[in-house]
C-alpha cells in the first residue's frame, strides 16, 4: 500500500529521515510527540510537499503522479486541516458525492446522526471534536482502499474516540485488503487498534514493532543497584537511572521473569516503550 | 472538478449573496442620487463582483483547509482550471444581473442612453475588463498569501498605470509615418472590430494567466 524508503526532508534545523511500510490488510501506527515529524511524513506521502531525497510509493506510484481515480481510493484526515469553515455539512455532501463515485451518502448521513454532527451549521462553529469526527466520517464513507489518518482522535472525548476507533475496525472488516496508517500521540488508541507501530522522534524512526510482540514480550525491569549489577544485559534495550536504581526496557520479558524471580518485571506498554526509547540510554 | 465547483458555488451562496445584494442596492442608489447611467452600473456590478471570485482562494486558505483540499481527488491542474471556470461563470452571472438592472433602469428612465447595440457593446467590454482583472489577480493570489497579494495587486496596478503613461508620452516621439497608419487602422476597425480586438486581448490574457497559475500551483508547497 505504502512504502517510504529513506525519505529526507529538511526544514531549517529540522530533518525528517523516514523509512517505513504499510502492508495490505494491516493497520500501522505512527506515534511520536508533537513536532516529531508525523505530519511532515503525511504531507510527503500525500504529495503536499517535495522532499530532498528518498522514495515514496503510494498505491504503486509516486504521490505526485497519482491520478484523480487513484486518489479516490484514499481517505485522508489531516491534523490541522479539513473542509472550509464557510461550508455546512449539507454542502459537503454534494461535494463528496461529486468527488467520489463510490460515496455512500446514506451511510455518511447515518453516521452524522449517530455522532451528533449537525447538518445546518457552519463548520467553523463546530467544536474541535465535531470537526475531527466529520473528517473521519468523510474518509470512511467512499470505499477507500487506504486510509491515512493524521491524529484523527485529537480533541475527542473517550466515548467519541472509541466510536471512531470502532469505525476503523468496521472499515477493516469490510475488506481484508484495506489498510490504515494512523498517527496519534494517544498511545492507548494505537495499542488497541494497530498491527504494528512505528515511533518517530526528532524526525527519525527510532522504533518499529508488532503490537502483539510489544505488549506480550516487552517488559520494564525495575532493579535496585545490586540486582542491576547481576542482571544479564544481553536483552536490555534501554536503561534509565531512577531513584530506586534502574529501569530497563527489554524485549525478552519472559527470560527475566524466569531467571530473575526477585526482580520486578512489569508488562510492556507503548507509553513505557516510548518513555524508555526516548529517555533511556543504550548499553 | 465538479466537486470543487459545487464547493465554490456554495461558498458564493453564503458569502457572496450579501455583497451581491449590496452592489445592486448601491448601484440603484447611485443611479437615483448621481447622474451615472445604466452602462456604468453594469460595469460597476460586474467588475466589483469579479473581485469576490478571486477571494474564494482565501476561503480555501481559511483554517489551513488548502492542505485537505489537495488530498481530495483533484489534481493541482484541475484546481486551477476550476478557479478560472468559476471566476468566468460568476462574472457572467454578475454581468447578466447588471444588464437586467441596467435595462430596468433604462425602461424606468427612458431618457437614458441611446443606441441599443452601442450600449450592449460597451457592456460587453465590461465583462472583458472583469476577466482581465481576474486574470491578473488570480495568479498573484495563488502565489502569495492574502496580505502579500494585496501589495502585489497595488504594485501591478501602479506598473500598468506607469506603463500606460510612458507609452502615451512616448508615442509623441514615434515618427508620424508609423503612428498615422496605426491610427487609421484602429479607427477603421469600427466598434465591432475594437470589441473583437478587446475580446482577443482578453482571451490571450486569460490563457497566459492560466498558464502562470498552473505553474505556480505545480510548484506550491503546502
Amino acid at each position: 500500500m505504502l512504502e517510504i524508503n529513506g525519505l529526507v526532508k529538511h526544514y531549517g534545523d529540522f530533518t525528517l529521515n523516514c523509512t517505513m511500510k504499510v502492508e495490505p490488510g494491516r493497520i500501522t501506527g505512527l506515534v511520536g510527540e508533537n513536532g516529531a515529524g508525523k505530519s511532515t511524513t503525511f504531507k510527503a506521502v500525500l504529495g503536499l510537499i517535495t522532499y530532498d531525497a528518498g522514495d515514496v510509493t503510494l498505491l504503486g506510484k509516486a504521490p505526485s503522479e497519482l491520478t484523480e481515480e487513484e486518489k479516490q481510493k484514499i481517505g485522508v484526515t489531516l491534523a490541522e486541516s479539513g473542509f472550509s469553515g464557510y461550508l455546512k455539512v449539507k454542502d459537503v455532501v454534494p461535494v463528496l458525492a461529486a468527488l467520489y463515485p463510490a460515496f455512500d451518502r446514506e451511510k455518511f448521513l447515518g453516521l452524522c446522526r449517530k455522532f451528533g454532527i449537525p447538518m445546518d451549521k457552519y463548520i467553523r462553529e463546530f467544536s474541535t471534536g465535531m470537526k475531527a469526527k466529520l473528517k473521519v466520517l468523510a474518509a470512511v464513507t467512499h470505499r477507500a482502499e487506504f486510509l491515512l489518518m493524521d491524529e484523527p482522535t485529537t480533541g475527542l472525548d473517550v466515548m467519541a474516540r472509541e466510536g471512531i476507533l470502532d469505525l476503523f475496525r468496521e472499515y477493516m472488516e469490510e475488506d481484508e485488503n484495506r489498510s490504515i496508517l494512523i498517527s496519534s500521540h494517544i498511545s492507548s488508541d494505537l495499542e488497541g487498534l494497530c498491527d504494528d507501530i512505528y515511533m518517530i522522534h526528532n524526525g527519525e524512526i527510532v522504533f518499529h514493532e508488532e503490537t502483539d510482540v510489544l505488549l506480550n514480550e516487552y517488559g520494564l525491569i525495575k532493579a535496585d543497584e545490586e540486582q542491576y549489577r547481576n542482571l544479564d544485559k544481553e536483552y536490555i534495550l534501554r536503561v534509565r537511572r531512577e531513584s530506586f536504581g534502574y529501569s530497563c526496557l527489554t524485549d525478552q520479558k519472559q527470560y527475566y521473569l524466569e531467571n530473575y524471580p526477585d526482580v520486578v518485571v512489569e508488562k510492556g506498554s507503548l507509553d513505557e516503550v516510548i518513555t524508555m526509547i526516548i529517555g533511556g540510554e543504550k548499553l | 472538478m465538479k466537486g470543487m465547483l459545487i464547493k465554490d458555488f456554495r461558498i458564493l451562496k453564503y458569502q457572496g449573496k450579501t455583497l451581491f445584494l449590496m452592489l445592486l442596492v448601491v448601484a440603484v442608489l447611485m443611479n437615483l442620487i448621481t447622474d451615472v447611467g445604466p452602462t456604468f452600473i453594469v460595469g460597476y456590478v460586474t467588475i466589483i463582483f469579479s473581485l469576490f471570485t478571486v477571494s474564494t482562494v482565501s476561503y480555501d486558505e481559511f483554517d489551513n483547509c488548502y492542505l485537505f483540499l489537495m488530498t481530495l481527488p483533484v489534481t493541482r491542474e484541475k484546481y486551477v482550471k476550476e478557479k478560472y471556470l468559476f471566476a468566468l461563470l460568476s462574472i457572467v452571472f454578475a454581468w447578466c444581473a447588471g444588464i437586467v438592472l441596467g435595462l430596468i433602469l433604462m425602461i424606468v428612465q427612458p431618457s437614458g442612453e441611446a443606441d441599443a447595440a452601442d450600449w450592449f457593446g460597451t457592456c460587453l467590454g465590461y465583462i472583458f475588463t472583469a476577466w482581465i482583472f481576474v486574470s491578473v489577480m488570480l495568479p498573484l493570489r495563488l502565489k502569495f498569501d492574502s496580505e502579500k497579494a494585496r501589495y502585489a495587486n497595488l504594485i501591478m496596478i501602479a506598473a500598468v498605470a506607469i506603463a500606460a503613461f510612458l507609452i502615451s508620452n512616448a508615442i509623441e516621439y514615434v515618427p508620424a509615418k508609423i503612428v498615422e497608419p496605426g491610427k487609421e487602422w484602429f479607427s477603421g476597425l469600427g466598434a465591432a472590430g475594437i470589441l473583437g480586438l478587446f475580446a482577443g486581448v482578453t482571451a490571450l490574457e486569460v490563457v497566459i494567466s492560466y498558464l502562470c497559475s498552473r505553474h505556480i500551483m505545480a510548484k506550491k508547497e503546502f
